[in-house]
């Protein structure tokens, strides 16, 4: 059977036909079609991965009922071993089988959110589903089984029990996020990744300068990349009219670490916080407690994504966070929190007034402040990408000492190594697209919905017209990469 | 919900129309060029260069004698045709496949009703040549269409090209679009070398015995006189010759050229980058000629001037 996923042809056969058939059925059968969807989605990659899904859906819907069923100790134990065997499960795939034929893929996603969804029965926060085949949706949901976003049960479950109705409306969102989900995966991150790829692979043969610039357009190829593919999961669930929540929101324009992880893979930092950060205590325990909280947190975070390099990488934003707090503390100390007029000043996105009114505590940026600020975070968040992206630890640090000690800015520009491999004309119109990129997330940092400017403020025929050279632009991107070997998403490995 | 799929029909209708506009675009400058760069498809501009071959074959020049082979072939013999215009050397490359040359005697036989004698030049390894993914179908199954003669192939060779490759790639509307259109090109390529596999022989030679054959028949029916020689054979191959002579004692071609593996000339690796055409000094003309002149004789090919 060909392997399906969101670059690949056959995908785009199979959303309209998935999308006809799930509304022109009655909505009380439409989860049938959905689970029958979703199998051949997911299996049509391995079929030998159906053991893996099969045990995280039986144990957590089996645990889930008897959670619901059985007295507050019982509930405990019967909790505790469900969880225990589902992330021995992830530890053996993920860490010890790592890279064998028998580790399911997205089993780092679909095991956190059946996991999340048997403390929500715990919590008392959802009832448990008992419909089979409808859990079975709710994990192994296909636009989400991969790769994420991670859906919280109080989210999706409901939407699943009630059935969907068409909405034109949400079809048309849905359509605007598969466009920009495809235009930023094939025309962005797919181009920089070969040129990320070029450096990394040859370290010892450039300059400290070209590997810096290489590992600043990584930072845009993981963006382009994972964001992309979010969109494109969450495109094709609103085509299907279900709601998903956003997995990122501009996060680059991040103003601090913690700033950051609210906008980062939202979907993961925030099940991570609900559901390993808060049971240790959070912040509830104390200053020290509360740094350990975290630093567990984020080491977590790094195993999740495999362990090795990614545990440093982890360790790193854990470090980035307990300095931010120290930080913070520090500076509350020395600047007592008060309400300004907002004249003039920009507010740190993002934030929610606390119960006396404050915003972030009383942090106002200035223009100036605010640039500085995102490009002091960027270039934290940058370093720790270095370790993302190598291949291991002495690799990261070897790329480390060039950029460091073997700069050669002149030499980079002089012998055009800045081009990575490619041509000028390719760098060129790299640059552009993001651009265009970075402008659009301009826009949606100020609450601009491009899609909502483009309905309401631009004719049809411009409209269409854009759209359609937008789609040419994404099939000679993909016809110049024909033939090459297809760069899978980046969080498909995970 | 129809409104949306109506939408997406016709947004989809116009885009495979722009698509369809700059394909048709792409067969002609000064947009040949200018797509081609947009996709990448640059190397794909120039066509195989076996066309001129076919149009020499048929030319009525008067010749008595035709040379064809491989490309070491080529590199042995095709300098020489402007001293030797009684021997067309139509010499062209290992991809051609032995079923490309037999086409190429064919038309040249149409065409010189005076001829006496056919040369074909292969390495042994070209012998064993089969339909495969990277070059048959540029170079061979691409010429076959273009020159209108792979109606002259046997069935059962039509049938294994199609396997491999696709009935809608042998169309000749296809092929011509495809020779056209770097882009297309590109693409049909591509996905011929990413989604086909090679045609797996049943034995070495089971190809070129088959068509040796048909090329001898087609000479005896017009009276010529087929000859079949080895290319001279670097010592980088020294081992793997004997098990291929053995091979070869299986085929119809044993009974009819017994002596092909006997006649092979083995030189130094070092006259060799590639282990296949000669390098450096052994390209130069003088050392060519004595390289024919120790591998087939003083009397080479019928005579063939060498100065």
């Amino acid at each position: 059977m060909c392997a399906m996923s969101f670059n690949s042809i056959l995908y785009i056969l199979f959303l309209p036909i998935v999308i006809w058939i799930h509304f022109t059925l009655p909505r009380r059968y439409q989860y049938i079609w959905l689970f029958a969807a979703s199998l051949l989605f997911y299996l049509s990659n391995d079929i030998r991965y159906v053991f893996g899904l099969s045990f995280c859906i039986a144990t957590t819907y089996f645990a889930a009922i008897l959670i619901e069923k059985t007295k507050l100790f019982n509930r405990k134990i019967i909790l505790g071993l469900c969880i225990s065997v589902n992330v021995f499960a992830l530890i053996l795939f993920r860490l010890l089988w790592k890279g064998s034929a028998f580790a399911p893929l997205g089993i780092s996603f679909y095991a956190l959110q059946a996991m999340g969804y048997v403390i929500d029965v715990f919590r008392g926060k959802t009832v448990s589903e008992k419909n089979v085949i409808r859990y079975a949706v709710y994990v192994a949901f296909f636009p989400t089984v991969i790769s994420g976003p991670i859906q919280r049960s109080t989210v999706l479950l409901p939407q699943l029990r009630n059935g969907r109705s068409f909405d034109y409306g949400k079809a048309r969102i849905g359509l605007y996020h598969l466009l920009s989900g495809y235009l930023l995966k094939i025309v962005i991150a797919d181009q920089l990744a070969g040129k990320v790829s070029f450096a990394y692979n040859n370290p010892d043969t450039l300059p400290g300068a070209a590997l810096l610039w290489a590992t600043f357009l990584y930072a845009i190829q993981i963006y382009c990349d994972f964001a992309g593919y979010s969109a494109l999961a969450i495109g094709s669930a609103e085509m299907l009219g279900f709601d998903m929540d956003a997995n990122f929101r501009q996060p680059y324009f991040a103003v601090s670490i913690k700033d950051f992880w609210g906008r980062w893979h939202i979907s993961l930092s925030s099940w991570l916080r609900d559901y390993v950060y808060i049971p240790l205590g959070g912040s509830r325990k104390g200053k020290l407690r509360t740094q350990f909280n975290l630093m567990v947190t984020f080491l977590v975070s790094g195993l999740w994504h495999g362990g090795g390099n990614y545990i440093v990488w982890g360790i790193l934003h854990g470090a980035y966070n307990i300095a931010g707090n120290i930080r913070r503390q520090l500076s509350l100390k020395r600047n007592p929190p008060v309400m300004k007029s907002a004249a003039g000043l920009m507010k740190d996105s993002g934030d929610r007034p606390d119960r006396k009114g404050r915003l972030n505590q009383g942090r106002y940026y200035t223009v100036v402040s605010r640039i500085f600020h995102m490009a002091v975070t960027f270039v934290l968040v940058d370093f720790a990408w270095l370790f993302f992206r190598a291949d291991s630890f002495e690799h990261a640090l070897n790329i480390l000492k060039r950029i460091l000690f073997d700069f050669h800015f002149k030499e980079m520009t002089f012998y055009g190594s800045y081009l990575l491999g490619g041509t000028r004309a390719e760098l060129v119109c790299i640059l552009f697209c993001v651009i265009a990129v970075f402008l659009v997330d301009v826009l949606h940092e100020k609450n601009k919905s491009i899609e909502k400017m483009m309905k309401d403020k631009v004719p049809i025929v411009i409209r269409w017209t854009v759209y359609i050279i937008l789609t040419l632009l994404l099939i000679l991107v993909m016809i110049r990469n024909y033939g090459q070997a297809a760069t899978t998403f980046i969080y498909e490995t995970f | 919900m129809r409104k949306l799929f109506l939408k997406g029909f016709i947004f989809i209708s116009i885009t495979f129309s722009a698509v369809a506009v700059i394909i048709r675009l792409s067969t002609i400058e000064p947009f040949r060029s200018l797509i081609a760069g947009w996709t990448a498809s640059e190397d794909f501009m120039g066509g195989s260069g076996m066309l001129p071959h076919f149009e020499r074959a048929r030319e009525s020049d008067g010749s008595t004698r035709l040379i064809i082979g491989d490309s070491i072939a080529n590199q042995l013999f095709s300098a020489l045709q402007e001293n030797n215009p009684e021997t067309d050397i139509l010499t062209a490359n290992a991809a051609l496949m032995i079923t490309g040359q037999y086409l190429l005697a064919d038309e040249y036989l149409k065409s010189h009703p005076d001829a006496t004698d056919i040369y074909l030049v292969m390495h042994p390894l070209t012998l064993t040549r089969t339909f495969d993914t990277e070059w048959s179908y540029r170079y061979a199954v691409m010429t076959y269409v273009e020159t209108d003669t792979i109606g002259s192939l046997d069935q059962n060779t039509l049938e294994t090209m199609e396997d491999v490759y696709g009935a809608i790639f042998m169309r000749k509307e296809i092929v011509s679009l495809i020779e056209d259109s770097p882009v297309c090109r590109k693409l049909c390529l591509s996905y011929i070398n990413t989604n086909k596999e090679d045609y797996v022989q049943q034995s070495p030679f089971e190809i070129t015995d088959q068509y040796v054959r048909k090329l001898y028949d087609l000479c005896t029916e017009h009276h010529v006189t087929l000859h079949i020689y080895p290319s001279p054979v670097s010592e980088y191959y020294r081992d793997t010759i004997p098990d291929l002579a053995e091979e070869y004692e299986n085929t119809w071609m044993s009974v009819q050229f017994p002596e092909y593996f006997d006649q092979i000339l083995f030189y130094p690796e070092e006259w060799s980058e590639d282990m296949s055409h000669f390098s450096g000094e052994h390209m130069q003309r003088e050392k060519l000629n004595e390289i024919i002149r120790n591998a087939y004789g003083q009397d080479a090919m019928g005579g063939l001037r060498l100065e």
